[in-house]
């Protein structure tokens, strides 16, 4: 939960999401929540935030521009350690 | 004579528009839209709010500005009123926040809650007058409630003459210290006026800005329209898609959009699945150069005007340039504006000879009203004739067409949005393991550039690029993060020890950064 709710008020620092988003369909690359511009700090504030590494291959992944798993992804991640 | 009856201010015509057009759309955004009337209406609350919440004129309000209606009704409520707003970008760190509000002198503070969160505990004494959070009812601030349940009735005060501070656009300046760029309401209304003359913009058009608000383009964009009774539609967030979608069902008629964004459409401009463009009448192209084959490829898809211009945030447009009718002069960036006059000087500010490069000068009716607070640094950066020393590097042809020849001053340009070097720098100095650095421009298909970082640790010690971002992801903004970072024994320097930064893509090349 905590990671979840991180992530979701990084994502809104700019522009609120809508109250009935599918966070498990919703893409913040394509809808512009994130843009080419600010991944590079999105991704590192993760992996500091969480002591967690996110590889050049899951970034590449365009499943990975979907909210709900790049939530999963970093939850997993932390879990393990 | 109260306000209510001057014309001639950003405000004056707005409202001129409310009781004029009433019915006509004035404003799309995300989805949302509004009439006149109600935009209007919307203006006149929030400038009463402002005025009952202790609001003078003069008075600075700090905003970290996202792209909405409502910041656009600030905009005008703030004219309205002889307020300025120092707009900045949300993603920027607390201590750059300070340090950008400290020289602005900002009194007041509108912001989303995130942003309050981030600044809890935070001394910013200087805020100690009104505090409105847009999105949530929080402790300490008020809410939008408070400024929808004022009167639509457009307050009347002292007489507003246009030399009220409008609007500060934040810049770090190269040498790290904040310079905001000084925009009076009658340096906008000269800015509009030359630009519905150069670009034929009348009431017909639907204008589209899709930049952030808290940079001079957008904030161009969107006030224009609504000073000659137009349609402004504002594009919150950028992606090529959502841009071209927006062209197409919005029906845009004009735009400026920066080099970058064009660079990242032509691709999909090619695909049978594209966006219907037809609507679009004229399109400009601004920030820096396109490249030769981008800009081929637009002439030839783009079956409407498509213009570039050069120009800077302290002087607005300088030289434009229309390819349909200049085909032949497609590596220039135009002519000046009749409102403007470029000199390519020397080092000692005599002027070059015609074809010889140096950097471009220019004497303005658009100039800025100064770096806020700042007479003496204003003072440095104009010639003795009045003119602008841009910084930018150029040369003039036979003809009388400028040239962009690259910078001067040391900045890199990313997706549009200025970089300076040196805020990179002094980021990445706090880690205790690194003996000197250097950010750098490296070349990207998509933004143009991108920051680069090379780094020399100190003896005996060692850093990882994750260490470095990490670093940089707490203490600058979204655009100022290095994409790439070298580690080098030593930064390449001249006899003299100095940096030879333009070296330093030799440097690091072949290396994985």
């Amino acid at each position: 939960m905590m990671i979840k709710n991180f992530i979701l008020n990084y994502i809104q620092r700019e522009y609120a999401l809508s109250e009935n988003i599918d966070l498990d369909t919703f893409n913040y690359i394509k809808t512009g929540y994130v843009d080419s511009i600010g991944l590079v700090q999105f991704i590192v504030t993760l992996e500091e935030e969480f002591n967690v590494e996110i590889t050049d291959e899951e970034l590449a992944d365009e499943r990975y521009q979907i909210l709900g798993e790049m939530i999963k992804l970093i939850e997993s991640k932390a879990s393990a350690k | 004579m109260g306000i209510a009856s001057k014309l001639d201010t950003v405000a004056g015509r707005f409202y001129k528009n409310v009781n004029r057009v009433p019915d006509k759309e004035a404003i799309w955004c995300d989805g949302e839209k509004m009439t006149y009337r109600q935009l209007g209406d919307f203006v006149s609350r929030y400038a009463n709010y402002l005025v009952s919440h202790g609001v003078k004129r003069g008075d600075i309000i700090g905003i970290p500005m996202n792209n909405s209606i409502e910041s656009v009704a600030l905009i005008m409520a703030a004219a309205s009123i002889g307020a300025g707003l120092a707009p900045i970008n949300p993603t920027i760190s607390v201590d750059q926040v300070d340090t950008a509000f400290r020289s602005g002198k900002a009194k007041h503070l509108i912001a989303r809650s995130a942003f309050y969160r981030q600044i809890a505990g935070r001394s910013m004494e200087y805020l100690n007058g009104l505090k409105l959070c847009l999105d949530k009812k929080i402790d300490g601030a008020d809410s939008m409630e408070d400024v929808k349940s004022q009167s639509t009735v457009r307050p009347s005060l002292e007489e507003i003459d246009g030399s009220e501070t409008l609007i500060l656009t934040m810049t770090s300046g190269s040498t790290g210290d904040p310079k905001p760029i000084e925009l009076t309401q009658n340096n906008k209304l000269k800015r509009a006026d030359a630009h519905v003359r150069l670009y034929s913009i009348t009431e017909n058009d639907r204008i589209l800005a899709a930049t952030p608000l808290y940079h001079s383009l957008a904030e161009r964009l969107v006030i224009l329209p609504l000073l000659i009774g137009a349609t402004s539609i504002l594009l919150p967030r950028f992606t090529p898609q959502i841009w071209m979608n927006c062209v197409e069902q919005q029906k845009v008629t004009f735009t400026i959009v920066v080099s970058a964004q064009l660079s990242q459409m032509v691709q999909l401009m090619s695909s049978p699945f594209a966006p219907d463009l037809s609507t679009m009448r004229s399109i400009v192209s601004s920030s820096a150069l396109l490249e030769s084959h981008v800009r081929a490829e637009l002439i030839d898809k783009l079956r409407c005007d498509f213009n570039e211009m050069y120009g800077t945030s302290e002087c607005s447009t300088i030289t434009s340039i229309n390819f349909h009718e200049a085909a032949h002069k497609t590596n220039s960036v135009g002519k000046p504006l009749p409102e403007a006059k470029i000199r390519i000087l020397k080092d000692n500010d005599t002027e070059t000879e015609i074809g010889e490069i140096g950097e471009i000068a220019c004497k303005t009716e658009l100039i800025f009203n100064g770096y806020y607070g700042m007479p003496e640094m204003t003072e440095k950066t104009f010639t003795k004739e009045g003119y602008f020393k841009t910084g930018d590097l150029g040369r003039v042809d036979e003809d009388g067409y400028l040239y962009f020849c690259g910078r001067k001053k040391e900045i890199i340009i990313t997706g549009g949005i200025n970089v300076y070097p040196k805020d990179v720098e002094s980021a990445v100095l706090t880690l205790p393991e690194v003996k000197e650095c250097a950010a750098f421009p490296y070349l990207d298909e998509r933004l143009g550039e991108i920051v680069a970082l090379a780094v020399v640790c100190k003896d005996g010690q060692q850093l990882t690029k994750r260490a470095v971002q990490f670093c940089c992801a707490k203490k600058l903004a979204d655009f100022q993060q290095p994409h790439k970072v070298f580690f080098l024994k030593e930064l390449p320097k001249n006899a003299m020890g100095k940096l030879t930064k333009n070296k330093l893509p030799e440097a690091v090349a072949g290396m994985q950064g």
